[in-house]
């Protein structure tokens, strides 16, 4: 094995696998880790043939599937970089990031080549489909002398991957991950997690977003399974197959909770094999965690995380046994990451004083494609994360909100979260937004949108009532919109782009 | 509800979803999956909210699954066997 420095992240991803085990199942079908890797070699053969460069980008287009993860891994084990666009792009959002990330090659599934027919035929891509992938032979595993070999890379240096980041503030932006970058962020998720062959997750979350990304790499790492399932807007089916396929893990985001908590046939079971449950990608409102914990049974330990795309996934996690006492806390910082809360000149803050969270360790990540010097947030190597937050007495982290989402309503700031957090313990209310809106008055004001419970009715005025009580005058919200949903983006979390689009 | 054929149930169906969701494909064949017409989670509440009151019936959560819901031919179906229940 060579050493980590010129390890490629492939080589460290596959180190654990059994050839004979299950890998990935979709749709109920599986795929073993040896079927696994005959369908790389097929996506290493055909980036070969493309004439395709050591780190070359080369875009994936696909949702979840064996196909997916061939491609990023044959594309990674070829020493190219991946990047992996979200699946649910119009034609012309496609065209901007393929010209963003300047890749001449994409891996598209087949599924999805009717809908970009016009763009592929126009820009001249090379496109490779899901033909590329040799037939399933069931058990063989690849033969170990006429096997592609892996390119040597600079871990620390050189790219594995173009991660978008999720743009739930602004635009979106491709970070550069290096291979070392991920293994680092791997090794520290899977030693908290304690996660092993036996682990099988149950991945509703999309492999472009780096949680799911991450979901992919520990279990790959670890030698376990993944049950994809890409139709969570069909929970019943979702918890069916956790059940028939005996998942040990689940993770989402808040909005994945939320919809579960808020499910009758969620509630009613009891998932036996469930070991580990991981929500992060925001904050989950406190009595949402605490109603999560309640239902779980003993073995089945929550873990609270908090991370960013600019640290490749995972920063920081809340150990379960602390759950009850540090409630609302995004725990201390993962193996081999320091955290820390500073003020505007980067000194480290009081307990109790808030600041933002910094962030140091091998998974932060190499930079953003396209660097942007007005707000760089990596800076001195470290990551400036551009959320603000306080520690307790015993060092644990609370968020209070995106240093960008906020409002100033007469000046005032007023972080979104802090009014959101404040509505969401209605019991009534299973969703909540703010955003900004022109007000005559105070210049700007909190706008509400406002999911209700299923079978719930509450007015307005009762919301705004409460809100009087609970927040100061100024951050009470001027206008509410109840709505059946907020809008999300694939990875799950809320566009407040749209909503301060709607009329 | 005074009872629907399953081609009135289709009519009524196509019509909201042809009004409601601009990626809707009124020509595809009936088994397209909802998400190929650009329906997600958001648009399947949306949905669900709308067969309750438009044809009158309830849907328990245990019902959401892509059996039922998944395409225009599995929520026509879905929706006569509601009815007719």
């Amino acid at each position: 094995m060579p050493e980590s420095g010129s390890m490629n992240l492939f080589d460290y991803l596959l180190e654990n696998a059994d050839l004979q085990r299950i890998a990935l199942i979709e749709e109920g079908a599986t795929t073993s880790y040896g079927e696994l890797l005959r369908m790389v070699e097929g996506v290493e053969h055909a980036l070969k043939t493309c004439g395709t460069g050591f780190q070359e980008k080369v875009g994936i287009l696909a949702e979840n599937s064996a196909f997916w993860v061939a491609c990023y891994l044959g594309i990674i084990k070829s020493g190219a970089v991946a990047a992996p666009l979200p699946s649910r792009l119009t034609a012309d959002d496609l065209e901007n990031y393929t010209k963003l990330i300047r890749c001449r090659t994409l891996c598209i599934d087949d599924r999805l080549v009717a809908r970009y027919e016009r763009l592929i035929t126009e820009s001249g891509n090379q496109v490779l489909k899901s033909a590329i992938m040799p037939f399933k032979t069931r058990g063989s595993a690849p033969d170990t002398e006429s096997r592609p070999i892996t390119a040597s890379v600079d871990s620390r240096k050189d790219l594995a991957a173009l991660m978008f980041t999720s743009g739930s503030t602004g635009q979106p932006n491709a970070v550069r991950v290096t291979h070392q970058n991920i293994m680092a962020n791997t090794g520290a998720i899977i030693a908290y997690l304690d996660l092993s062959q036996d682990d099988r997750m149950m991945t509703v979350l999309p492999f472009h977003y780096c949680f799911g990304t991450s979901l992919l790499h520990t279990h790959l790492r670890a030698g376990g399974s993944l049950v994809i399932n890409n139709y969570f807007q069909y929970v019943e089916d979702v918890l069916n197959e956790m059940e028939t396929f005996s998942c040990t893990g689940l993770a989402g985001v808040p909005s994945t909770f939320q919809s579960l908590l808020n499910n009758k046939s969620f509630r009613g079971r009891r998932f036996a094999t469930l070991r580990h449950v991981q929500q992060a990608g925001g904050k989950l409102a406190d009595r949402y965690i605490e109603d999560l914990r309640s239902i779980l049974h003993g073995d089945a330990r929550l873990f609270i995380s908090y991370g960013q795309t600019e640290a490749t996934a995972r920063l920081s996690y809340l150990p379960p046994e602390k759950l009850q006492k540090k409630t609302g806390s995004i725990g201390k910082g993962i193996p081999g990451v320091t955290l820390q809360v500073v003020d505007q000149t980067g000194i480290p803050l009081e307990q109790g004083e808030i600041g933002e969270i910094v962030a140091e360790g091998d998974n932060v990540a190499a930079g953003y494609l396209l660097p942007d010097p007005a707000k760089n947030p990596f800076r001195n190597g470290k990551l400036y994360t551009g959320d603000l937050g306080y520690t307790d007495e015993d060092g644990y982290i609370y968020l209070v909100g995106r240093e960008k989402d906020f409002i100033k309503p007469s000046g005032y700031k007023v972080m979104a979260a802090t009014i959101e957090h404040a509505i969401l313990d209605m019991p009534e209310i299973a969703e909540a937004a703010i955003i900004g809106v022109p007000h005559d008055q105070l210049g700007e004001a909190a706008k509400a949108f406002i999911v209700l419970k299923e079978n719930e009715r509450i007015t307005a005025e009762t919301i705004l009532d409460y809100c009087g009580k609970k927040l100061p005058i100024y951050a009470v919200p001027c206008d509410i919109e109840f709505m059946t949903a907020l809008p999300k983006n694939s990875a799950g979390k809320v566009m407040k782009n749209s909503l301060k689009q709607t009329p | 509800m005074p009872s629907l054929t399953g081609s009135e149930i289709r009519d009524q169906l196509l019509g909201y979803l042809n009004d409601s969701f601009p990626l809707f494909i009124p020509d595809a064949p009936d088994d397209t999956p909802m998400a190929d017409h650009g329906i997600d989670s958001l648009g399947m509440t949306n949905i669900v909210v709308q067969l309750e009151q438009q044809f009158g019936i309830e849907v328990e959560d245990a019902e959401i699954t892509r059996a039922n819901l998944g395409s225009v031919q599995s929520l026509v179906n879905f929706i006569g066997k509601k009815l007719n229940a």
